[in-house]
């Protein structure tokens, strides 16, 4: 802020330099308090210089030395505010800027002062106003101007933004800044034809360009960008044919032509672009994408809905649309060329194992396998995870894969026909071939089998840490967090330098709800002599913040786990803000693609795994908290459920003494920091436990601030409809239950959860009305009418029996179901309870059962069956600790 | 891949040190029936001792190692013994091999580093030996091979495993030098 508000001082000084001779007359005759004598204006052209150099503190002497004795001048209060702000004294800032305006309405330097301190609390709309009001008293003060139009960009104001792009321009119509900065104003705004229009007046006003140029080239492509985004994809080759010569990046060009001329529909030629661009890089994974859609005639874009420009299908995550078996037929000739073309091609093997079935498919899959056994590549299952979408394939893996075990273990051979005589595989094939299968096993939740290969692995050559780290996985999947967490340990101590390893054994301990050994471990690798939370938090590490925030919320210590959380909401914020420098970075770097992209990425900031994450992680605390208030320490006592009295007074007391010392961070050594610079000193925290957040008095309004951000931000993501009905009901609002209940309407046949959130809403909207419980006619009329449209007019019940009929009955469908079941009619309890201890048998993982327990625990409530279902998992998922008798939860190893 | 006729495997070589120890305890408790305790391991990262030990990767995977000492019957913490000074011996501690790994020259590449180390650094030293148990017929015939010889029997050697006997096997060093 200090910087922006530099130009402003200057003006300041110009505009007390330059007052005319008569009005000052006629404001000192009248003792204008706002004109200061010959001394004090000299003291304030010293506060300005203090203030430009940033030197705060001394500034702030000289305005206080004016201030004595003009307490009343609003320049020297404007600045003063300025100060405060760079000295971070919000409060005082706030004061003087007032003060400033009171003492004088129309000084634009108070205004602008004003403004600035609302920027600086991301108060956008108010700073907006702020310079809008100051610059009514300095129409053309530049620097008021640029603060403005930044803001109105950070805004999204984009009639604004327009409108003050081109005061700029009209002003300075020779600066190239200035009229880039109107193009992209109006392609932001979604004007295409204006900007187009607005680039080639600006061609035309420059001597034309002879020698490409990385800054003007980008202009074209730009240019061409938004030429694509009008949709006439011959004028758009057309157009980057033109432009070839000038770009630099001819790679990048061929790459937007390839786009161009798939989407006009001219796959030959677009086929030979893609060859020939994988002909300068074989392992580019997108140009093989885009190769099997040209050479199979696909048009662009076909089986993605919601492809956006200038996003291209040619993405790994985009998955092949179905390709008949002459479209296969076709691509595996032109691969095979391909492989005797590149034989040292990785991609160019793996790629075809994506399209292609049956014999062609086991074929190429063995060949594709078998340097990797040979060579000991560890990811070889994470290279082919991929492929197990599709049954067939995996049918086919098992069969490959085994056929290898087989004749390594029979000649030490692996089954390839074009074999020499008289050569041996050496021993570790064997290796790769068993941690291949045990992944693989894994994979189908097999964890017997899995286990059984990983032994023979691990007693044929023990040294693999690969190894090591995968009994830690299976142990995970088989519901043993606690050993996974260990055994990741292990596979840690045979590499102390291995990052990876560290950092993963960190993720294992907080899945093992241990976040305090968690903060041990990570601490080895962050920077030394900084207490790691700390230092992760200043490096916006998410993952971890959110792994620890989910693992307070199982163990229900929600005041912590809010923490996290807003420490993660606080990074969401800084990210925006960090926007503020590129608007003006990447138009004068003339990057004008990447900032289209930066713009687009920023608009959808919201929807970025990690923040759709810890909102919702945010409403789930929020509405436990609401369910069942934050007690003082109550999270305790069930983590030290088990101990005896003393022991648990011990382990609570050594907790505190270990949560206290892990909140003040360790005493730094001066002048650690980056560059030398000294770090400012912490601050104490005001609530180590988090129990402020925790006990806020309308949890359910805070968690509707973030429920309101993710249906906008993610409308397509059936969790955040389920949450919201919860939310809404709680709060009341049954229109805006009504209204997720809509969204949710197309997931309830394929999603037993939305299903289960519908049911419930209903049921309550039922009770609600049965009650009595909205009074206003219209609104019950409403809500009555849409709840006949939802049901068909059947009742709870006849839905719920079709809906069952319906199938297929996955366990966690049949637990919904028994869940629904008792909810309606609560005398079935026995008889579902009954059923889900049959479930048992279906499932596939313990994860199948988990909600099942909790159902029979809490709600129904039989301790019987509850027996009965907790024997019968422990028998078919005997790792799981969840299922385990109590007594051998932790001796349980194998 | 490995020809049938002419067993052997492309290894390569390294040393223990503070990041890798973990993985020498892991190959070592495989290989042995005997644990050793964290102070073999900690004296394996002795300054000064770095050659002492050495490791066979093969793919990047620890398949043997070798782990030897200076000892010299004066002194009591093999830390401080001078190589030079006279009455010096060394022992191997260990060398071992995955048992899918054997039989492709990997012990005798470990050990033929011993003896070229020995011969290049340590020329003054009385001997090398170790011990082996009287049942391991195997080792007894590998250390033959390279001029190893058993030089006495000690009863009752091993504590927890079945033969206890071992013997003395040694290998002379300076009158190879002096001729």
């Amino acid at each position: 802020a200090s910087s922006l508000a530099a130009g402003c001082g200057a003006r300041v000084a110009a505009y007390v330099r330059l007052m005319p001779p008569k009005q000052l007359q006629v404001q000192q005759q009248q003792q204008n308090p706002q004109v200061l004598p010959a001394k004090e204006a000299n003291l304030f052209k010293t506060a300005l210089k203090f203030y430009n150099g940033k030197k705060y503190k001394k500034g702030l002497r000289s305005v206080d030395q004016i201030l004595v004795k003009f307490p009343k001048h609003a320049e020297t209060l404007g600045i003063k505010a300025l100060v405060l702000n760079s000295l971070d004294r919000m409060e005082e800032a706030h004061v003087a800027a007032r003060e400033g305006i009171k003492s004088d309405v129309r000084s634009f330097v108070c205004w602008h002062a004003l403004g600035v301190l609302h920027r600086t609390e991301h108060n956008y709309p108010e700073a907006s106003k702020c310079f809008r009001t100051a610059l009514r008293f300095d129409e053309r003060n530049d620097r008021i101007l640029r603060d403005l139009n930044l803001l109105q960009v950070m805004m999204r104001d984009y009639t604004g933004y327009i409108d003050t792009r081109r005061k700029f321009l009209e002003q300075r119509p020779s600066l190239r800044a200035n009229w880039i900065g109107l193009i992209t104003a109006y392609h932001l705004a979604g004007n295409n034809q204006v900007a187009l229009k607005t680039i080639l007046t600006y061609e035309d006003s420059i001597q034309p360009v002879a020698e490409p140029e990385f800054e003007h080239g980008e202009l074209l492509l730009y240019k061409n960008l938004i030429i694509e985004q009008m949709g006439d994809m011959s004028a758009a080759i057309e157009d980057l044919n033109k432009c070839e010569r000038l770009v630099i990046d001819k790679t990048q060009h061929q790459e937007i032509m390839g786009r161009l001329t798939h989407q006009a529909g001219r796959f030959e030629y677009a086929e030979k672009i893609w060859r020939d661009l994988i002909f300068k890089n074989s392992e580019h994974y997108a140009y093989h994408q885009a190769l099997i859609l040209t050479r199979s005639r696909i048009p662009y874009g076909q089986g993605l809905p919601d492809l956006k420009l200038p996003a291209t299908p040619y993405d790994r995550k985009a998955s092949l649309p179905h390709l008949n078996d002459d479209q296969v037929a076709t691509l595996e000739s032109v691969y095979d060329d391909l492989a005797g073309a590149y034989p040292r091609s990785n991609l160019v093997k793996r790629v075809p194992l994506t399209f292609t079935r049956g014999e062609s498919f086991k074929r190429r899959l063995l060949a594709y396998i078998v340097p990797y056994l040979r060579k000991g590549i560890p990811s070889l299952f994470g290279d082919l995870k991929a492929l197990y979408t599709d049954k067939d394939k995996v049918a086919a893996i098992e069969e490959v894969a085994l056929a290898c075990e087989t004749s390594l273990r029979t000649n030490r051979s692996l089954p390839l026909k074009q074999d020499k005589e008289g050569e041996q595989e050496s021993p570790s094939s064997m290796l790769w071939a068993l941690f291949f299968l045990a992944q693989h096993y894994d994979r189908l939740e097999q964890h017997d089998k899995a286990f059984k290969y990983l032994e023979e692995a691990l007693n044929h050559t023990p040294t693999v840490i690969e190894l090591h780290m995968f009994k830690a996985r299976i142990y995970k999947h088989a519901g043993n967090l606690a050993l996974a967490a260990e055994a990741f340990d292990s596979a840690r101590k045979m590499d102390f330098a291995d990052r990876y390893l560290n950092t993963k054994t960190t993720l294992y301990l907080l899945r093992a709800d241990k976040p305090t050994e968690a903060d041990r471990m990570i601490g080895l690798f962050t920077k030394e002599g900084e207490n790691p939370v700390i230092y992760l938090a200043e490096m916006q590490a998410c993952r971890y913040e959110l792994e620890k925030a989910e693992s307070f919320y199982r163990t229900g210590q929600y005041g912590l786990a809010l923490k996290m959380l807003k420490a993660i909401d606080k990074h969401f914020v800084d990210i925006r803000d960090d926007e503020t420098d590129f608007h003006g970075y990447c138009l004068r770097r003339g990057a004008l693609r990447a900032y289209y992209r930066m713009v687009e990425f920023e608009d959808d900031l919201f929807s970025q795994p990690y923040y759709v994450r810890m909102a919702k992680g945010f409403v789930r605390t929020y509405l436990a908290l609401h369910t069942k208030p934050a007690a003082p320490k109550a999270a305790e006592i069930d983590e030290y459920a088990g101990m005896s009295e003393i022991e648990r007074k011990k382990a609570i007391s050594k907790k505190k003494r270990e949560d206290a010392r892990k909140q003040v961070p360790e005493p730094k050594a001066k002048g650690k920091g980056p560059k030398g610079k000294q770090l400012p000193e912490a601050k104490p925290d005001p609530d180590p436990f988090g129990e402020a957040l925790a006990t806020i008095p309308d949890t359910l309004k805070e968690a509707s601030k973030y429920i309101t951000t993710l249906k906008l931000s993610v409308p397509k993501d059936v969790e955040v409809h389920i949450l919201a009905c919860d939310l809404y009901a709680r709060r009341q609002k049954y229109l805006l239950v009504l209204n997720s209940l809509r969204k949710l309407a197309k997931f309830v046949s394929s999603d037993p959860a939305a299903y289960r959130a519908q049911m419930f809403s209903l049921h309550t909207l039922h009770k609600v009305l049965e009650a009595g419980g909205v009074t206003h006619p219209e609104v019950r009329q409403v809500i009555e009418s849409e709840i006949r449209d939802i049901c068909g007019g059947k009742t709870l019940a006849q839905m719920h029996e079709a809906h069952m009929a319906q199938g297929p009955l996955t366990p966690h469908l049949r637990t919904v179901g028994a869940e629904v079941s008792v909810l309606l009619d609560p005398s079935c309890a026995p008889a579902q309870g009954a059923g889900l201890v049959d479930m048992v048998a279906t499932a596939n993982t313990y994860k199948d059962c988990v909600s099942a327990y909790g159902l029979l625990q809490h709600t129904i409530a039989n301790p019987a069956t509850t027996d009965a279902f907790q024997k019968a998992c422990h028998k078919k998922f005997p790792q799981a600790t969840l299922f385990a008798p109590p007594q051998a939860s932790s001796s349980e190893t194998r | 891949r490995i020809s049938t006729s002419m067993p052997h495997l492309p290894v390569e070589y390294g040393n223990v040190t503070p990041k890798n120890v973990g993985q020498v305890r892991v190959l070592n408790q495989h290989i042995f029936p005997i644990v050793y305790a964290d102070k073999f391991y900690s004296d394996l990262l002795l300054p000064g001792k770095a050659d002492l030990s050495r490791l066979a990767y093969y793919n990047d995977v620890l398949v043997g190692a070798l782990c030897c000492r200076l000892e010299n019957e004066k002194a009591e913490d093999i830390a401080v013994v001078d190589p030079s000074s006279k009455g010096v011996r060394m022992y191997i501690m260990t060398l071992g091999v995955l048992a899918p790994y054997r039989e492709l020259g990997i012990g005798s590449q470990l050990l033929q580093h011993l003896l070229d180390l020995v011969a290049k650094k340590y020329p003054h030293l009385e001997d090398i030996y170790l011990h082996v148990q009287t049942s391991n017929k195997l080792a007894l015939d590998f250390y033959a091979k390279f001029g190893f010889q058993n030089i006495a029997t000690i009863p009752d050697y091993y504590k927890r495993i079945d033969p206890p006997d071992c013997y003395i096997v040694s290998k002379k060093v300076r009158p190879a030098i002096e001729k």
